[in-house]
């Protein structure tokens, strides 16, 4: 790849995102190694190209209502959860974008897979591993982690996502 | 405004979320048409008259890129102004894209006021 991605520039690069897609504003939070384990709800989208690898997003049933709800102008009570899985998996899939624009620069050569949803969360502890590239983020009081993986990591993901209904 | 507008994008949340956004740059709901890809896209095309079709790329069944090549086919569908809105940013496949005959294309996550500015342009000329 042509670049590495800091953690600081994928909180910055998730801030915005938020900002911009939902009207949500996020700052960086404190990340305890046990913080991605009160999740319950999670998407992913691969890229490939001249490297392969997959964005995560890790957070829980309350911040994807309330994304859904910032994207549509709607009041949480009108949101369903199957509403805001599609919120999570759109925003997986613009987070894909951003990742794979920094590592390929101008002359960008990667390219997106669908975004999915992951059915088990809970199982997604071992397979992203302590030293993968992950940001936490506090928004309007939901936690929200944002993990790059590269390589050949990323294919241990396949046993934990599907591809969202529509 | 008297403009038909496609929006085709395969999450039914962003699909409303610039519904609103077109419905607040001027057009009526009734002139706001949606389709799941691009196939759902081509019967609606062969419905209604679409003036602007806001399209995503990356979609099941029939991606954006499908989804252009076809309409070039259709010589019928050559008024039609077809603009991207997707995270795209693969060269070689946007270049492809212009050659097709994409007029602009808009990165998300993009300021609805960028989507607001793009169909004032576009309808500006319809209206």
């Amino acid at each position: 790849m042509s670049t590495t991605l800091t953690v600081q520039r994928l909180a910055e690069l998730t801030a915005r995102a938020l900002e911009r897609t939902a009207f949500m504003f996020a700052e960086p939070a404190e990340h305890r190694p046990d913080s991605p384990a009160c999740t319950d709800r999670a998407s992913c989208i691969r890229f490939s190209g001249p490297g392969e690898g997959a964005v995560i997003l890790r957070t829980t049933r309350g911040f994807a209502r309330s994304l859904a709800a910032g994207m549509i102008g709607s009041d949480l009570e009108e949101v369903s959860d199957a509403q805001g899985d599609d919120a999570l998996r759109e925003l997986a899939n613009v987070m894909g974008g951003c990742v794979i624009s920094e590592l390929g620069g101008q002359q960008c050569e990667y390219s997106l897979g669908l975004p999915e949803t992951i059915t088990e969360p809970h199982d997604l502890g071992p397979v992203i591993g302590p030293g993968a590239n992950t940001c936490s983020l506090d928004c309007e009081g939901h936690l929200l982690f944002v993990t790059v993986m590269t390589g050949t990591h990323s294919d241990r993901l396949a046993a934990s996502s599907q591809r969202g209904t529509r | 405004m008297n403009c038909n507008v496609l929006i085709v994008d395969d999450s039914p949340i962003l699909r409303r979320a610039i519904s609103k956004v077109v419905r607040i740059a001027g057009v009526p709901e009734e002139r706001i048409h949606e389709a799941g890809n691009g196939q759902e896209a081509l019967e609606v095309l062969d419905a209604v008259w679409i003036d602007l079709v806001l399209l995503d790329l990356n979609m099941p069944v029939m991606d954006g890129e499908q989804f252009a090549q076809e309409i070039r086919k259709r010589p019928e569908l050559d008024g039609v102004a077809v603009v991207i809105v997707s995270t795209e940013t693969n060269q070689d496949r946007l270049n492809r894209l212009r050659q097709l005959g994409i007029v602009e294309a808009i990165r998300k996550p993009f300021e609805p006021e960028d989507l607001r500015r793009l169909l004032g342009k576009f309808m500006g000329v319809k209206s």
